[in-house]
């Protein structure tokens, strides 16, 4: 186990080598320069001035060249800086990281409560009418359009009841509050978000879930357990959930490059400054150094994440060998 | 003084702002007299929660080349130069200039007793390195081309400097509006790498105090300013990147000001809450939307097909169905309100049946029964490239499709991401035509824009345009000092645009900003609203942010 | 005795279920599948219509559903709106579902370094955001309804190799996979008679779900502008146009929305209806 482990850990630094070489490619061949600035011609903006900052953004040399001296600094654990706002890249990635994993964690947390319960019940009660009245209920989440519950959700409970925020994390007094005063702020701020992700992610868990334990319900063992004369409900939450379950840690693993990702379209309606609209923003300007930074620490943590879930799904289903 | 004073136009009386609006405007106005005439001063205190959305990438001026940054900068910084309410140019941290006989030399009389935010006085020295930054090769500023002429700036003494041109160059005056930075903080800085960029000092009215990545920036009131202490306290930039959400927040009164959609304008705020809470504006702004044809295109390089599809495009109804009749038809490239813009030029009536005349004397005709016009066996089809995130050119894009497939041409649409948009199209030159928008500078200086030389890779007369008069027109204008000399020049430049349409002009769309009604003392000006941010002020009894 | 009746009258009951959801989903799937098919003879307008004089009126009698910011009339832009939205949706998935289940099968079925391979593939592939890819794509595709359909497919196949793959691992350990190589049956009749349907009970949940997503991700890509191009209706690009006038014109967001919801209810509840007899038989 443990030699398997050191494996993919070795095996993992080609592959982000791989990855870096295959992201600094496309983002340098895609149309667009960083020099293209803005969204609108400014005709002050001179030609002369545009070829002078793609000279100081060294983007005028070959682009072997532009990746070593990217890689150089990479192995130093230095990421750059931004062409947008000469801040170093790490910075404007710590400042957000948290914001996005802790609103990732939440909701994630909020479907693992809310889905695995509905899917097993579901799945014991299958066909009843409490059963349809579940699959009806996650698949609105699933199929509502984001922005569209959002903004719902901001006009009424936050325009026109007055009860919570509309948007961002903090209110604008927030450095004078305490400390409790902070977190029932940020609490408070992150209700909707938090709601509006989970609720459209429920489908996917609760479904999956539900599927997994109606077929474990029919298997051997399960009937062996109730010929044995086994309680109904031990049959169900102590054999059958258990390995019901199983799956579900792979669709976790799945789950990662998302959750320090964000989401571009809900970050913008909810004002939130987290990942999903840093990258966004820094593609949109080919902001290279940043785009970059943000992939390469995603997919490490992808990676680790991936390696993390087949580890955790062989170390529970003895059925998986790992060589 | 060369400068010729321009009379004040009458454009505020031209002005189209609401009825109701106006009621409320002029009795706040005439309350504020009252209360000026009585000798009360207007309350100190609260602040005003500024929505946008976009953030600021920088706050070093000569690097900073968004709006958000010009915003923020614009409050925190001072020009030697400024444009006043009737877009006149008037002095800043200048106190007066000469420009002397041959134009070629500006010697600038710099106001005394100006200070920094952290105390230090402000003098000819910060003028100076301003300059030298923004000729550095070494920094990334995107305005050195403005002063490319000059030919030298010596500091007489701590309040007096000369500029001296290497040809006589009217826009020079202008760009000294160019925001001055503090030589004592930044002199040993790498301006491209400076912590200043998040924490910059100034001379302007209002001195930075936080900046909240994703969230706000915060200023306070510099109670030393030189024009006077402004009235509201407090100015925060709230970012809030999504326009619905933006809305929601005004409704909820998160946020007191914000620019408003011509729906919103119209639909949206016109109920009791708004009228009771807010206060809306509307005045043309500084920018024009058009179709610019590739002239290199052997279709568009005939005049008469230029002029037929002039004919065949209703502007009228493109700013009634886009802009919801908040705009003006754009006959040229100048701002309606400014001295340069030739009222002369009349735009063209809508009128397919000469725009089909057109055509045909052109030798395009319908030959085998389509719809579609053809020439020499091919199809007039042509594709329009457009930018990605503004609905209002989507939709004037297909209202143009549909009334040319009335002519008999077929227009196709691309909707391409921006910066894909200028490296593949624009600067490949790459399309057949492409519907954009200007944004207008206050001097009328176009030479980037027309001139014939300004062809390459890269730069601005990218639809290829080439006429000699123009070219020496705007030769000329650049020349000239006296504004009613330069007036000629330009006026001459709108007809002779107008009549060979190397764009199809279209519409100035509307400014409609939305202020919180508990803000008194605005005023509106040619240029809009925001000129005399200073004299803002909210009465004690209703301030909102009580510290 | 007992117990054996209760477990009769449970699967009559699943059976009823079912077959209840299963038909309303099937039904949902032709309706619009119908309507998508004869959308002129449905249209009472020419979609393209633009009348300026109509601008963003709401549901009445000359016009259904409304009209859009054009004075489109919105019912026949959603009629043919579901012509490429469900087009944009089986496409892709379809798509997505022969690249995943052909890898995942063969990364699970071969094993060793064809795995190695495979999976290391779907590890870079997930490392990149789909945004990230969409917007590569498109950089050398540039957009089109066949580009949008392509460029969906090629980036969300990852889910289904890996469930593919996950089920196989187990499923080819059984006993009944063993019998078959005893009597010397091929890897592909193995592969393809027995390993993907056992396989595709949890795959068919992922495809359903895939095709509702495919129709959120084209809205979303019109979102960020890289869509359907104009003036071809989608529900994705109503929708989002519906978006910026929403406080004026709530029928511009709730018939796409309810559209969109629908479209996907339907597809799900028909999967699931399918996902119970394979598993069955």
């Amino acid at each position: 186990m443990f030699r398997y482990i050191f494996r993919r850990i070795i095996g993992l630094v080609p592959l982000l080598l791989g990855i870096t070489i295959i992201t600094f490619a496309v983002i340098h061949l895609a149309p667009g320069k960083p020099t293209d600035m803005e969204t609108q011609f400014n005709p002050k903006v001179s030609l002369e001035a545009r070829e002078r900052i793609a000279h100081l953004y060294g983007l005028d040399k070959p682009l072997h060249i532009q990746y070593k001296d990217w890689m150089a600094r990479l192995v130093r654990l230095d990421f750059g800086t931004s062409f947008v706002d000469a801040r170093p890249v790490i910075d404007k990635i710590k400042e957000r990281i948290p914001i996005t994993l802790g609103i990732s964690l939440a909701s994630i947390i909020l479907i693992l409560l809310i889905g695995v319960p509905i899917g097993v019940s579901s799945a014991v009660r299958q066909g009843s009418f409490y059963d349809r009245g579940m699959t009806v209920f996650v698949f609105v989440g699933f199929a509502i359009p984001t922005f569209w519950l959002s903004l719902i959700l901001m006009d009424l409970v936050g325009v026109r009841w007055g009860l919570l925020p509309v948007s961002g994390i903090k209110s604008l007094e927030f450095e004078k509050f305490g400390m409790l005063e902070k977190i029932i702020d940020v609490a408070r701020h992150l209700v909707l978000p938090v709601f509006v992700s989970a609720f459209g992610s429920l489908a996917g868990i609760s479904r999956y879930m539900r599927s997994n334990m109606v077929h474990v319900l029919k298997q051997d063992y399960i009937r062996t357990a109730r010929a044995k004369g086994l309680k109904e409900k031990d049959v169900i939450y102590k054999h059958a959930l258990r390995n019901a379950l199983l799956p579900v840690v792979t669709i976790l693993g799945l789950a990662v490059p998302g959750l320090i990702g964000g989401s571009v379209i809900f970050e913008s309606i909810f004002s939130i400054p987290g990942m999903g609209r840093l990258f966004y923003e820094s593609v949109m300007a080919r902001d290279y150094p940043v785009i970059m930074g943000v992939l390469v620490i995603g997919a490490a943590l992808t990676l680790l994440g991936n390696l993390l879930a087949d580890v955790s799904y062989a170390a529970v289903d003895p059925r998986i060998k790992l060589e | 003084m060369l400068l010729t004073r321009q009379s004040r136009n009458n454009s505020i009386r031209e002005m189209n702002m609401a009825k109701r609006v106006k009621a409320v405007f002029s009795k706040a106005a005439f309350l504020f007299f009252m209360l000026v005439l009585l000798g009360f001063r207007p309350d100190y205190g609260d602040a005003i929660v500024v929505g946008s959305i976009g953030e600021p990438r920088t706050l070093v001026p000569i690097l900073a080349s968004d709006s958000a940054s010009g915003t923020i900068c614009g409050m925190v910084f001072n020009g030697l130069v400024k444009y006043d309410k009737d877009l006149k140019l008037v002095g800043d941290l200048a106190e007066r200039w000469e420009v002397s006989e041959d134009g070629l030399e500006i010697t600038f009389y710099l106001r005394k007793g100006v200070t920094w935010h952290d105390g230090e006085s402000f003098t000819a020295k910060d003028v100076e390195f301003t300059y030298k930054s923004l000729i550095d090769p070494d920094v990334r500023t995107a305005y050195s081309g403005d002063f490319k002429m000059v030919k030298s700036l010596e500091v007489i003494d701590d309040y007096r400097l000369k500029v001296v041109y290497k040809e006589a160059f009217s826009p020079g005056l202008s760009s000294w509006g160019m925001n001055i930075m503090p030589e004592h903080l930044l002199k040993s800085e790498d301006l491209n790498n400076s912590k200043f960029a998040r924490s910059p000092i100034g001379t302007g009215q209002y001195k930075f105090r936080l900046w909240k990545t994703g969230e706000r920036v915060e200023l306070e009131s510099n109670h030393d300013y030189f024009e006077g202490r402004p009235y509201v306290d407090r100015y925060i930039y709230r970012i809030i990147p999504d326009q619905a959400t933006l809305f929601l927040e005004l409704r909820a009164e998160g946020v007191d000001y914000i620019g408003l959609t011509p729906l919103q304008f119209t639909r949206q705020t016109e109920s009791r809450f708004f009228k009771d809470n807010f206060q809306k504006f509307n005045f043309p702004s500084f920018g024009y939307t058009y179709m610019g044809y590739n002239l290199n295109d052997a279709r568009f390089k005939d005049l008469t097909v230029r002029q037929a599809i002039n004919y065949a495009i209703d502007k009228d109804e493109i700013i009634r169905g886009v802009l919801l009749g908040l705009g003006r038809v754009a006959t040229g490239p100048f701002f309606p309100e400014s001295w340069a813009y030739n009222k002369e030029v009349k735009a063209a009536e809508y009128d397919p049946d000469k725009a089909r005349l057109l055509l045909e004397k052109a030798g395009w005709s319908d030959e085998d029964g389509d719809g579609i016009l053809e020439k020499d066996g091919a199809k007039f089809s042509f594709t329009v490239v457009t930018n990605q995130g503004n609905e209002q050119r989507r939709m004037t894009a297909e209202i143009i499709q549909r009334r040319l497939k009335e002519v008999g041409i077929e227009l196709k649409i691309k909707i391409i991401e921006w910066s894909a948009f200028v490296s593949e199209f624009i600067d490949k030159r790459r399309f057949d035509a492409v519907l954009l928008g200007w944004g207008l500078g206050q001097d009328p200086d176009m030479y980037d824009i027309w001139h014939s030389s300004k062809t390459k890779q890269g730069e601005f007369n990218f639809v290829g345009y080439s006429n000699s008069e123009v070219d020496e027109l705007l030769l000329a204008g650049r020349r000239t000092f006296d504004q009613q000399a330069r007036a000629r020049i330009y006026h001459r430049v709108h007809a002779i645009l107008y009549r060979d349409q190397p764009y199809l002009f279209l519409y100035v769309p509307d400014s409609l900003p939305i202020i919180h009604s508990r803000f008194k003392g605005i005023e509106v000006g040619a240029a809009g609203i925001g000129h005399n941010f200073i004299e803002w002020h909210v009465p004690k009894s209703e301030q909102k942010y009580i510290r | 005795m007992k117990r054996n009746r209760n477990n009769m009258r449970y699967s009559l009951k699943i059976w009823n279920g079912v077959n209840k959801l299963m038909l309303f989903g099937a039904l949902v799937v032709i309706f619009f599948a119908m309507v998508a098919l004869f959308a002129p003879l449905i249209a009472p307008y020419d979609p393209g219509r633009i009348d300026i004089e109509n601008i963003l009126t709401g549901p009445s009698p000359s016009h259904l559903l409304g009209t859009d910011s054009l004075g489109r009339d919105l019912f026949s832009r959603m009629v043919y709106g579901a012509r490429i939205s469900l087009m944009v949706g089986l496409i892709a998935v379809g798509i997505a579902a022969v690249i995943g289940i052909f890898l995942g099968a063969m990364a699970g079925y071969y094993g060793k370094w064809v795995d190695v391979l495979i999976m290391r593939f779907v590890d870079i592939m997930l490392c990149f955001p789909t945004f990230f890819l969409i917007l590569a794509v498109i950089a050398l595709l540039e957009p089109s309804i066949v580009n949008i359909m392509i460029i969906i497919g090629v980036t969300s196949w990852m889910g289904v190799a890996r469930l593919i793959r996950a089920e196989i691992l187990s499923l080819k350990e059984r006993d009944f996979i063993y019998a078959e190589k005893a009597i010397g049956a091929s890897d592909f009749r193995i592969i393809v008679r027995h390993l993907i349907p056992n396989a595709m009970a949890p795959v068919l949940v992922n495809i359903t779900l895939g095709i509702a997503a495919a129709i959120l991700v084209e809205s979303s890509l019109s979102f960020l502008g890289i869509g359907v191009q104009p003036p071809t209706p989608s529900w994705g690009n109503i929708l989002t146009e519906g978006k910026s006038v929403m406080g004026a014109a709530w029928w511009m967001v709730v018939f796409p929305g309810v559209a969109i919801f629908i479209t996907v209810l339907g597809y799900n509840l028909l999967g699931e209806g399918i996902r119970e007899k394979l598993t069955r038989s």
